[in-house]
């Protein structure tokens, strides 16, 4: 862990000290310029959530990276005139949304645009939730919908309910079993480990592009771990197998 | 000033709570254990703040009578029903009991039942062969599904060993990839906000 942990913060220095880090084109964070746009044309809001995830369990890294995203998408909607509808699942989540599009609007110069049925408190009850998301789309007629975030079981129900009311979606999750939903039901899929590059993507500042490049470079890592074992075990020697039990 | 306090509060809480998963040390487990103490009573008091923020939204729709505006009134009376009635006579009261298990379960497994046919709904329109990558989709679809049905093996018999090698094989060795690749992003997210690199979740155009 030190090692991981070590690689990112040594690429965060360097990225700090001028070193370039190229980025991939990813077309589910790309495609948010055209969700802005798209819902700004037809004069319909956005609608956002990160799942029923909380900020202090498993799927909370999943829950911030995509909060970095909201602030992104909030942030655009304000500057070009739109509106993000974010619902919340948690409390805590609540709480951090709020700020969060507040300070977009702050950001944008447009403070006083700011409404506080933007971020709506729904249900800690998955499918409530679900429930609840379904009837704002329909309602609202949101152009798009963006779900990023900690999904479970109501993953398909909301992807299906946005798909039926003509908006356009963009997903993205670390949940394995709700990714093949989304793949099948929603116009862009961020896969997995995607939805933490947001952050890079549209800040552009060096502390997030190191981050991003430290990762890789651990990845990278894990791959020469895995082959050397695959080549260690066919071998006969157990020896990396029994040290990275 | 109260920025950089709660940074500093995220720095020291997040960097004791891993130190306190490797190290064995009564002056920092103790202080540790008290902080994760202290976290239900957090979430519940973030749950009022939503339950208000909540209120406040459908107060405006029945003030403003925006349209449905009687949907707001319905779930501002069962609500404020609820968590009066429920601190009343406690949640295992037989009136709470009924109406909990009588409207919120029901109604959570009509959802859920809802959600089995949007399944086949979205799995329609994914499996279309429009390039090789969707007939590969689609094949590989095709042969997992009839894999788990008798019909199946009636058709060839070498169709269930297909199925489980695609999804033993092919499947987990992807789904191992994304979860190793997202094991790495959960590390970084938590290392930034650890050593105050990521500061979004405060807002106000951090």
């Amino acid at each position: 862990m030190l090692l991981v942990c070590g690689v990112i913060v040594l690429q965060i220095e360097r990225a700090k000290r001028g070193f370039k880090v190229e980025l991939r084109r990813i077309a589910g964070l790309e495609a948010m310029d055209e969700v802005v746009g798209r819902a700004t044309e037809m004069g319909r809001p956005i609608h956002f959530s990160a799942g029923v995830g909380n900020l202090t369990t498993r799927g909370a890294p999943a829950m911030m990276a995509s909060l970095e995203i909201l602030g992104h998408l909030a942030w655009m909607s304000a500057k070009y005139g739109s509106k993000v509808i974010t619902t919340v699942a948690q409390g805590d989540v609540f709480a951090v949304s709020e700020e969060i599009v507040k300070g977009a609007y702050l950001r944008a110069g447009r403070p006083d645009e700011y409404t506080p049925d933007m971020v709506r408190f729904l249900s800690p009850s998955q499918f409530a939730y679900a429930g609840g998301i379904a009837g704002i789309i329909n309602r609202e007629k949101c152009a798009a919908n963006v779900i990023i975030g900690h999904f479970a079981a109501e993953a398909i129900y909301i992807a299906e309910s946005a798909h039926l009311a003509g908006a356009v979606q963009i997903a993205g999750t670390t949940n394995m079993y709700q990714l093949p939903f989304f793949v099948a039901s929603c116009d862009y899929t961020l896969i997995g480990e995607e939805i933490f590059a947001a952050g890079a993507y549209y800040s552009k500042n060096p502390v997030d592009l190191g981050a991003l490049s430290g990762e890789d470079f651990d990845r990278a890592f894990a791959i020469v771990l895995m082959l050397l074992g695959v080549v260690l075990v066919t071998m006969g020697d157990k020896s990396l197998s029994d040290l990275l039990k | 000033m109260r920025t950089g306090l709660a940074v500093v509060i995220a720095i020291v809480i997040g960097i004791g709570m891993t130190l306190d998963y490797f190290v064995k040390l009564p002056l920092l487990n103790s202080p540790m254990a008290e902080v994760r103490n202290w976290m239900p009573v957090v979430t519940s008091f973030a749950v009022i703040v939503g339950a208000v923020g909540l209120l406040n939204v459908h107060h405006r729709n029945i003030q403003r009578k925006r349209g449905a505006w009687y949907n707001s009134v319905v779930l501002c009376v069962v609500m404020l029903w609820t968590i009066v009635w429920g601190i009343a006579f406690g949640t295992n009261d037989k009136t709470y009991t009924f109406v909990f298990d009588n409207v919120l379960t029901s109604a959570s497994t009509t959802l859920s039942a809802v959600g089995a046919l949007y399944l086949g709904s979205s799995a329609f329109r994914a499996f279309k062969a429009t390039n090789v990558n969707a007939a590969i989709l689609l094949a590989s679809g095709a042969i997992v599904m009839l894999a788990q049905v008798p019909i199946g093996e009636a058709l060839y018999g070498g169709i269930p060993a297909i199925g489980d090698w695609i999804m033993n094989i092919l499947n987990t060795a992807g789904q191992r990839g994304i979860m190793l690749t997202s094991g790495i992003g959960f590390m970084t997210v938590c290392l930034r906000i650890m050593l105050g690199y990521n500061r979004s979740y405060l807002g106000s155009g951090q």
